[in-house]
């Protein structure tokens, strides 16, 4: 497979309406990905080709278990989620804070009742999902964080 | 009028409710667990919000997330539909206290129809007939055979706690009345950790005749009418209609003043229904007043072209009641249908599942209320009835045949469901008459279910 074929197929895939795509052949593997079918675009492309052919030395079997690692904090319960504790503190957590398990994330205000949401495992958080005073559904994503992998 | 209302309920009557606030330009706020995701309810809606897992416990009955949600959301009311909270005093207070309007009567009169040894002796203070029975509670054995000599047999021994026809015996004679006595506040002390025990008049053989009333928060109460259920399974509704056959001109009059008198006794405002059992001589008891919308409330809209649940909603935002009792007018005749996801043969076992080719009925005089769509699953947590199929027509045989009619419209693949046997109910001799009560469901199931068999031999050997 040569490397523009590979981006022609890219392009046709970010326009279709699928979300992923596996494909094999001879030295090649290719993985494609994005994140929702509405915005058209590809939010995460992940491509991995046999180094002969491409030169590129990451193996799909490690970005499938980076992508295991990824652990979503899922709100509890309805009501409305802070960053912290009052506008003026400072947030719990930040993008790349390295958190221990049991570390208060966040909050969610429902009928008044603080409920402390907190990291089920050590880690760095990637992402902050949930909006600061806003109302989070059940089980909507709140926190997204990497586990720390034993080396 | 209120802007945004949110709706505690699922199914078909949270889309009844949706489609209706659609029509008054009301915004809809559904709350609902993560197994209705995917209905047509929280499509329907302006917003959805997922306050809870399948358990009703953490969801449609969670109290905190629900007002949560509205304060968030910015909801001005309430709809609770029927069952789940519609009739928890203690929700309606929540409310009261949260400054949101419930779609409903006030928490105290829910309270006080909902104590149903309190909501009886408020009925015979006001000289409603209600079921003659002990004045109080019943210590004993003794004092029940005592007071059961002076209502006389057959009579009734029920638990105050009751419920679900658990607590509850029959006894026809004196001999019976110990044992049974005894059974009954063992199962009520076991079930509801509450042996407190009266006695009532057994009605054998009683027609379920409701009253549907209407009423504004100026104390303007009117009915709209009976509605027959009279087709039931162990207690639960299968087919309802109005009007009565069991009723004269003069008894539905009578009745029917008699229901405006009990709501008016209780202060009563929005929609409800008052009950009565009516035996064969005529004689009618008041057994207790439903203080919501009820699943066959759409019998009444059919008759009489009052949408009930918009009169509800009106009535809450203040506004008083537009029609006055001389206004009313019943024309024709409507019956109603449940189809429930359950399968007949196997004991009318629940049987929830993906439906596949689905086709509603429709024509002159049809109504279908479900949330049912191809492609859609019904999932175990919750209620069988998967939908209503109404009719209206000049006379009640006309109704008869066009709801037949209907039913063999009515294709539902991929699960079971009671169609068949509610079509089969609509050919029964008693039922054309009009010559049934509620034990007709125990009297003539193995016979109907035998017709069933039958026809689908029948089939086979074509």
């Amino acid at each position: 497979m040569k490397l523009n074929e590979v981006y022609d197929l890219i392009k046709k895939f970010e326009t279709s309406n699928l979300c992923e795509m596996n494909l094999e052949f001879d030295s090649t593997k290719l993985h494609l990905k994005k994140d929702s079918i509405e915005s058209g675009h590809a939010v995460r492309t992940m491509m991995q080709m046999d180094s002969s052919a491409l030169g590129n030395d990451m193996s799909e079997k490690n970005m499938l278990e980076e992508e295991k690692d990824i652990i979503c904090i899922k709100a509890p319960l309805v009501g409305t989620f802070y960053r912290a504790t009052s506008p003026e503190e400072q947030p719990y957590i930040k993008v790349g804070q390295q958190v221990r398990k049991g570390d208060v994330v966040g909050i969610i205000d429902a009928m008044k009742l603080m409920n402390e949401v907190s990291a089920p495992r050590d880690g760095i958080i990637i992402e902050i999902s949930a909006e600061d005073d806003s109302l989070v559904q059940y089980d909507q994503v709140l926190v997204k964080m990497k586990e720390f992998c034993d080396v | 009028m209120f802007k945004r209302i949110l709706i505690a309920n699922r199914g078909e009557i949270a889309l009844r409710i949706i489609r209706c606030c659609r029509e008054m330009g009301i915004e809809s706020v559904i709350v609902y667990s993560t197994a209705d995701a995917q209905t047509l309810a929280v499509q329907f809606a302006t917003h959805a919000v997922c306050i809870g897992p399948p358990k009703v416990a953490s969801s449609y009955l969670n109290q905190n997330a629900i007002i949560e949600t509205a304060v968030k959301m910015e909801c001005e009311a309430i709809h609770p539909g029927f069952g789940f909270l519609s009739e928890n005093a203690d929700f309606v207070k929540l409310c009261e206290k949260n400054n949101i309007t419930f779609i409903g009567p006030s928490s105290e009169i829910i309270r006080k129809m909902g104590d149903k040894q309190a909501a009886r002796e408020l009925m015979i203070r006001h000289k409603i007939p209600v079921v003659p029975g002990s004045k109080g509670l019943v210590a004993s054995a003794d004092e029940a055979f005592l007071e059961a000599k002076k209502i006389g047999y057959p009579v009734l021994i029920k638990a105050s706690a009751g419920g679900g026809g658990r607590g509850m015996r029959k006894a026809f004679d004196e001999s019976e009345v110990k044992e049974a006595f005894d059974i009954a506040r063992r199962e009520a002390m076991d079930a509801f950790g509450n042996g407190d025990m009266y006695i009532e008049k057994l009605i054998l053989k009683p027609h379920h005749i409701e009253f549907q009333i209407l009423g504004d928060r100026e104390g303007n109460l009117i009915h709209l009418g009976e509605r027959d259920c009279s087709i039931q399974r162990r207690n639960q509704k299968l087919m309802e209609e109005s009007p009565s056959k069991a009723l004269s001109e003069s008894l539905r009059r009578e009745m029917g003043e008699v229901a405006v008198k009990a709501a008016k006794a209780a202060d009563y405002y929005s929609a409800g229904t008052v009950e009565f059992v009516l035996d064969k001589s005529g004689n009618y008891y008041f057994i207790e007043m439903n203080t919501r919308i009820q699943v066959e409330h759409p019998v009444t809209e059919m008759l009489t072209n009052i949408d009930l649940i918009r009169e509800q909603i009106r009535i809450a935002a203040g506004q008083r009641l537009g029609i006055r009792q001389e206004d009313v007018v019943i024309r024709g005749h409507a019956i109603e249908c449940r189809i429930n996801a359950e399968n007949p043969v196997d004991h009318f076992k629940p049987c929830p599942g993906e439906i596949g080719f689905l086709h509603f009925p429709a024509g002159y005089g049809v109504r279908v209320d479900s949330d049912l769509y191809a492609g859609c699953t019904t999932t175990p947590y919750y209620d069988s009835m998967i939908g209503k199929v109404i009719v209206h027509a000049e006379t009640r045989l006309e109704a008869i045949r066009r709801m037949r009619r209907a039913l063999e419209e009515l294709i539902i693949e991929g699960i079971e469901t009671n169609t068949d046997f509610m079509h089969l109910i609509l050919y029964h001799p008693d039922y054309i008459k009009g010559n049934y009560d509620t034990s007709f469901w125990e009297e003539h199931v193995e016979e109907i279910l035998k017709w069933d068999r039958d026809c689908r031999k029948g089939m086979e050997n074509e």
